[in-house]
């Protein structure tokens, strides 16, 4: 054994006994009261991830109120509209959702678990692009539908850049924030599959 | 029955309080982020008791969950809600006597060490076997290894 492993070895040997201290400080403190504990079991986990009872019951609710905006007079190209922004919004739920556990996603290793949430938000920022584009399409058809209603042309243009910021505004700062939980991911991802590839 | 699976949870809970609270601070940077991640690790434990007692290992199980919620916790960073004062006296980042001191010491060498290999080296240092460390990582034991390999380097280079 040279001197430079000797050192190591030394070193962690030392950690470990460091880490052991450290646990035996935290065995002799109490740590956990009662309040916390009925804190943890009766607070509802953070939602991280829609509840999948929510799409069936959005699809009926949807369904029901396209339905009735149509029968009270409601015009077919604004019907259909919805319906399609409706199928294209749940359906694209179902995908992104699909395969997502909540209750199940943090007992599963690291490395499934950090794969499982890179592919659900990629899913949900595909999703939320598909669903910004179809807005500003709708909004476009709309101003053309429109037009015969003899609204302004420069007012149409001014409405019709201020959405598109916002759809633009709303799709960067998204992707910003899931850039970095992905670049996170990926970071984890890549480190742990070093050697098994 | 309810109240029974609570008493049982609850004494899991107080078994494993160290582990859960060292792999806590290892991850935080202060006294409340120790708070926010413990909080968050119960909360989550208690959702998957359930689904864990199919499942053999009760530490294995414990610390995925607990390095789940620290390495999901450093991609999002701070939680809002309401924290519950834990009750320990002892502050790791403020104390100064000697054991705090060794403690901190600890904190330092680990804490230059990226999340995952940080990760690992908790697990090396709670004594876990390479098989129980690649079921928590979901690596394999050759990279389980191999990761304590390069991680034992990384730790010589920055000593030297």
């Amino acid at each position: 054994m040279n001197k430079e492993e000797f050192d190591i070895g030394q070193e962690l040997e030392q950690m470990r006994q460091d880490y052991a201290a450290l646990k035996e400080r935290f065995d002799k403190q109490q740590i956990i009261n009662d309040r916390l504990m009925q804190n943890a079991m009766k607070k509802d986990v953070r939602r991280l991830f829609l509840s999948k009872k929510m799409v069936p019951l959005g699809v009926a609710c949807g369904i029901l109120a396209t339905i009735l905006s149509y029968i009270q007079g409601m015009a077919w190209w604004l019907t259909l509209a919805i319906i399609i922004f409706s199928v294209i919004f749940f359906s694209g739920v179902y995908w992104a959702y699909k395969g997502v556990r909540e209750e199940e996603i943090y007992n599963g290793d690291i490395l499934s678990t950090t794969e499982t949430l890179r592919r659900f938000k990629k899913r949900y920022i595909a999703l939320e692009t598909g669903i910004c584009i179809y807005f500003f399409a709708f909004v476009v058809v709309a101003v053309i539908f429109m037009t015969s209603m003899n609204i302004s042309v420069e007012l149409m243009w001014r409405r019709g850049i201020l959405l598109a910021l916002l759809c633009v505004g709303t799709l960067a700062l998204e992707y910003y924030f899931a850039k970095r939980l992905l670049n996170a991911c990926d970071d984890i991802i890549e480190r742990l599959k070093m050697k098994d590839e | 029955m309810m109240q029974n699976k609570e008493q049982v949870f609850t004494q899991l809970v107080r078994e494993h309080k160290s582990t859960i609270y060292s792999v806590c601070y290892m991850f935080s940077k202060d006294t409340d982020e120790i708070d926010d991640l413990f909080q968050e690790i119960l909360i989550r434990l208690w959702k998957g008791y359930d689904s864990f007692r199919a499942e053999s290992d009760v530490r294995t199980w414990i610390y995925r969950v607990a390095l789940n919620c620290c390495l999901n916790a450093d991609k999002k960073r701070r939680r809002g809600g309401e924290r519950v004062p834990l009750s320990v006296d002892i502050d790791p980042f403020e104390d100064t006597d000697d054991r705090a001191l060794q403690t901190k010491r600890l904190y330092a060498r680990i804490n230059q060490l990226g999340l995952v290999d940080r990760a690992i080296i908790l697990l090396w240092l709670e004594g876990l076997s390479y098989e129980e460390i690649g079921a928590i990582m979901g690596i394999s034991v050759k990279n389980v290894s191999f990761q304590l390999h390069r991680i034992k380097e990384e730790l010589k280079k920055s000593h030297l």
